[in-house]
C-alpha cells in the first residue's frame, strides 16, 4: 500500500522534475537570442530579489544594501578575472565570501539598531560603496569601468572544457544557479534557523525572551543574503562583460524592490512570481526606461497601499482559507 | 587672496549650506516626530522647489521673490495631495509600508521631473546677481539672500512652534499621541499640517539653492542623505538637535571640501551617519532614551 502522503511526495517530486526539465529545455525550443537575454537578466534579478526577500520577508529588516553587495560581488569577480586572470569559479566563490564577510562586519553595528535606523544605515552603506567604486580608481578604474570581463569556462580535470560564451549555455548556467539558490532557501527557511528568522520578524522581544540569540540569527541572515546578492553580481558581471559604478544606481534597487514586494515578500514563490511578472510586463508595455520607472513607482505605491502582502501572499492566504473550509466541511 | 579671506568664504559657504540642510532636515524631523514616518521622498520636494523656481523665473518671467513664494506654495500643494493619497492610508501600518510608500513617491516624482526636464542641469537666473564687499571679502548677492532668508525662515519656524497654539499642538502630538486625543487635538489635521509645513520648508530650501547651484532631477537624492545624517545626529524628532547638527554638517562639509578633499566632502555625511549610529544611536543631541 502506498499512503496518500507518499503519493503526494512522489507527485511533488515529479512536478518538480517536470518544471526543472521545462526550464532547462527552453533554449533548445526558443532560438531567439533576445528572449534568452531577457530570461538571463530575469534570473539575475530573481537571485537578487531572493536575497532581499530573505532579509525583508523572513527577518523583517528592510535592507537597501543588497544592491551594494550585488555590486561588491560583481567587482570582486570582475577584478579577479581581468586584473588577476583567475578562472570564473574562483571569482564566483570570492564573490560569495567577500560580501558575506563585509555584511557580517557592518551587520554587527547595523543590526543592533531599530528597523528605521537600519534602513537608513544600509542606504548610507550603498552610497559609500558607490562613492568608493567611483573614486578608488587604482582598483575599480572609476567611472571608466572594467571592460572585457571574460565569459566563464568550466575546466573538468583538464578533460573537458565547457565555455559559457553563448546565450543558450549562459542561460543554463543562470537557471542552474537560480535552482540551487531556490532549493537552498527553501531548506533554510524551513529549518530551525529559518524558524528563528520568522520569530524575529514576528516579535523580536518575544523571540529574545524565549532564548533566541536574535543578533546572531540576524547576522546569519544578513551574511547569507549578502552572499546570494554576490552570486547575482558575479553572474551579472560575467554576462554583461563590462562593469562600471552605475551598478550601484537606484535603478537596480527599485527594480528588485518592486519584484519582491509585488510578488510577495515572506514567501519563496513570491519573488519568483514577481520576476515572471516584471519580465513579461515591460516587454508587453514596451515603454522607455524613464516611463518604466514611473510605472514601477506607481505599481510599488499601489501594492503598498492596496495589497501589502503581494500577489504571492494573497494567493497563500486564499489557499489557506480554502484548506480551512475543507477541514470544516468534513 | 589671503588665507584669512579664503577661510571666511568657506565659513560663509558653510553657513549657507547649514541653512539649506537645516530647512530640509527640520521638515524631516517634524514629520518623523508627528507622523512617525521617515520620509524618503523629502529630497524630491526640495528638488521640486528648485524646479518650480526655474519654471516661475525662466518660463513665467516672475521676479525672484515671487518665484520663491510660488515654489513654496506649489510644493505645499503637492504635499497636500500626497498626504491625502499616500501618507494617510499608511500612518497606522508597520514601518516597511511607510518606508516603501515614501520610497515609491520619491521614485515617481524624480522620474516625472526627469521625463519633463531631462537630466541636463538647468540654471536659474534671478536678476539680483552681483557681488557685495564686506570687510575686503566678496560675496555673491544670491548667496547672501539665500543665507538670510534661510535663517529668517528658521526663526519664524521657531517662533511658530514655541509661541502659537498650532505650533504647540504639533509639539504636543510629537510628545504624546494619546494625551492629544484626551485634550481634543485633531491628530489627522496636525499630521496634514506638519507634512505640508515640512514639505514647504524643503521647497523653500530648493528655491533658495536654485540660483546658486545648477539644478537637476537627482539633486534631491544627494540632499536627503545629508538631511538623514543631520536628523540622526540631532536625534530623531528633535528640532533644536536638527538645527545644531545642520550647522555641524554644513560647516564640516564646507571646510573639509575646502581644505581636505572633495571626495571626503561627499562621503562626510554617510560617515557621520555610520559613526553616530554605531556610537550613540539616540543622536549626539538626542535624549538618552531611545526614541527609535
Amino acid at each position: 500500500m502506498v499512503s496518500s502522503l507518499q503519493v503526494k511526495r512522489i507527485g511533488g517530486l515529479m512536478l518538480y522534475c517536470i518544471i526543472v526539465a521545462g526550464i532547462l529545455i527552453v533554449p533548445f525550443l526558443i532560438q531567439s537570442p533576445y528572449i534568452l537575454h531577457i530570461l538571463i537578466l530575469a534570473g539575475i534579478y530573481l537571485i537578487l530579489a531572493q536575497s532581499l526577500n530573505l532579509m525583508l520577508g523572513y527577518v523583517g529588516f528592510l535592507s537597501l544594501a543588497q544592491t551594494a553587495f550585488f555590486g561588491i560581488g560583481a567587482y570582486t569577480s570582475a577584478i579577479l578575472a581581468v586584473t588577476y586572470r583567475q578562472p570564473f569559479w574562483i571569482g564566483l566563490i570570492l564573490a560569495i565570501i567577500l560580501p558575506s564577510l563585509i555584511a557580517a562586519v557592518v551587520g554587527i553595528p547595523f543590526l543592533r539598531l531599530s528597523r528605521h535606523s537600519f534602513v537608513i544605515s544600509t542606504l548610507g552603506f550603498l552610497l559609500i560603496c558607490w562613492l568608493v567604486a567611483r573614486n578608488w580608481v587604482e582598483v575599480t578604474r572609476g567611472p571608466l569601468g572594467i571592460p572585457g570581463i571574460p565569459s566563464p569556462t568550466l575546466n573538468l580535470f583538464d578533460l573537458v572544457e565547457v565555455s559559457f560564451s553563448s546565450r543558450a549555455s549562459y542561460y543554463i548556467l543562470m537557471m542552474t544557479s537560480v535552482l540551487i539558490i531556490t532549493l537552498f532557501l527553501i531548506k533554510l527557511v524551513n529549518s530551525r534557523i529559518g524558524r528563528a528568522f520568522i520569530a524575529i520578524r514576528e516579535d523580536e522581544a518575544l523571540a529574545q525572551s524565549v532564548g533566541i540569540n536574535t543578533l546572531k540569527y540576524k547576522l546569519i541572515a544578513f551574511s547569507i543574503s549578502a552572499g546570494i546578492a554576490g552570486v547575482a553580481g558575479s553572474l551579472f558581471a560575467h554576462y554583461i562583460t563590462f562593469l562600471d559604478p552605475t551598478i550601484f544606481e537606484f535603478y537596480n534597487l527599485e527594480h528588485v524592490l518592486v519584484i519582491t514586494l509585488v510578488g510577495g515578500s515572506g514567501t519563496i514563490g513570491g519573488p519568483i512570481l514577481g520576476s515572471v511578472i516584471f519580465t513579461i510586463l515591460p516587454e508587453v508595455l514596451r515603454v522607455a526606461k524613464e516611463y518604466r520607472l514611473i510605472v514601477y513607482g506607481i505599481i510599488l505605491l499601489s501594492t503598498v497601499l492596496l495589497m501589502p502582502e503581494g500577489v504571492g501572499g494573497r494567493f497563500k492566504t486564499y489557499m489557506h482559507k480554502r484548506r480551512l473550509k475543507g477541514v470544516y466541511a468534513k | 587672496m589671503s588665507a584669512e579671506t579664503i577661510f571666511i568664504q568657506h565659513l560663509v559657504n558653510g553657513l549657507l549650506l547649514s541653512g539649506i540642510y537645516g530647512l530640509v532636515a527640520v521638515g524631516l524631523t517634524l514629520i518623523y516626530g508627528v507622523l512617525e514616518i521617515v520620509n524618503f521622498a523629502h529630497g524630491e520636494f526640495y528638488m521640486l522647489g528648485a524646479y518650480f523656481t526655474f519654471i516661475a523665473s525662466a518660463w513665467l518671467g516672475l521676479p525672484y521673490y515671487l518665484s520663491i513664494i510660488l515654489a513654496v506654495v506649489s510644493s505645499a500643494l503637492i504635499a497636500l495631495l500626497v498626504e491625502r493619497g499616500a501618507i494617510r492610508p499608511i500612518v497606522e501600518r508597520p514601518f516597511e509600508s511607510k518606508v516603501l510608500s515614501t520610497f515609491a513617491i520619491s521614485m515617481i516624482l524624480a522620474n516625472v521631473v526627469l521625463l519633463l526636464f531631462t537630466a541636463t542641469p538647468q540654471t536659474v537666473r534671478t536678476g539680483i546677481a552681483g557681488t557685495l564687499e564686506f570687510a575686503g571679502v566678496f560675496f555673491s548677492v544670491e548667496r547672501v539672500v539665500a543665507l538670510l532668508t534661510g535663517y529668517l525662515a528658521f526663526l519664524a519656524l521657531h517662533f511658530f512652534l514655541q509661541k502659537t497654539r498650532l505650533g504647540k499642538a504639533i509639539r504636543a502630538v510629537a510628545q504624546n499621541r494619546e494625551a492629544c486625543y484626551v485634550v481634543g487635538i485633531d491628530l489627522n489635521k496636525m499630521a496634514r499640517l506638519t507634512f505640508t509645513l515640512g514639505i514647504g520648508l524643503a521647497g523653500l530650501a530648493g528655491a533658495l539653492i536654485a540660483p546658486i547651484f545648477s539644478i537637476e532631477p537627482s539633486m534631491g537624492q544627494a540632499v536627503v542623505l545629508k538631511a538623514f545624517a543631520i536628523v540622526i545626529v540631532g536625534g530623531f524628532g528633535s528640532v533644536k538637535g536638527a538645527a545644531l547638527a545642520a550647522l555641524l554638517v554644513g560647516l564640516g562639509e564646507s571646510l573639509v571640501g575646502g581644505y581636505v578633499s572633495a571626495t571626503l566632502k561627499d562621503g562626510l555625511s554617510f560617515l557621520i551617519i555610520m559613526l553616530v549610529l554605531i556610537i550613540r544611536p539616540q543622536g549626539i543631541f538626542g535624549r538618552t532614551t531611545r526614541v527609535l
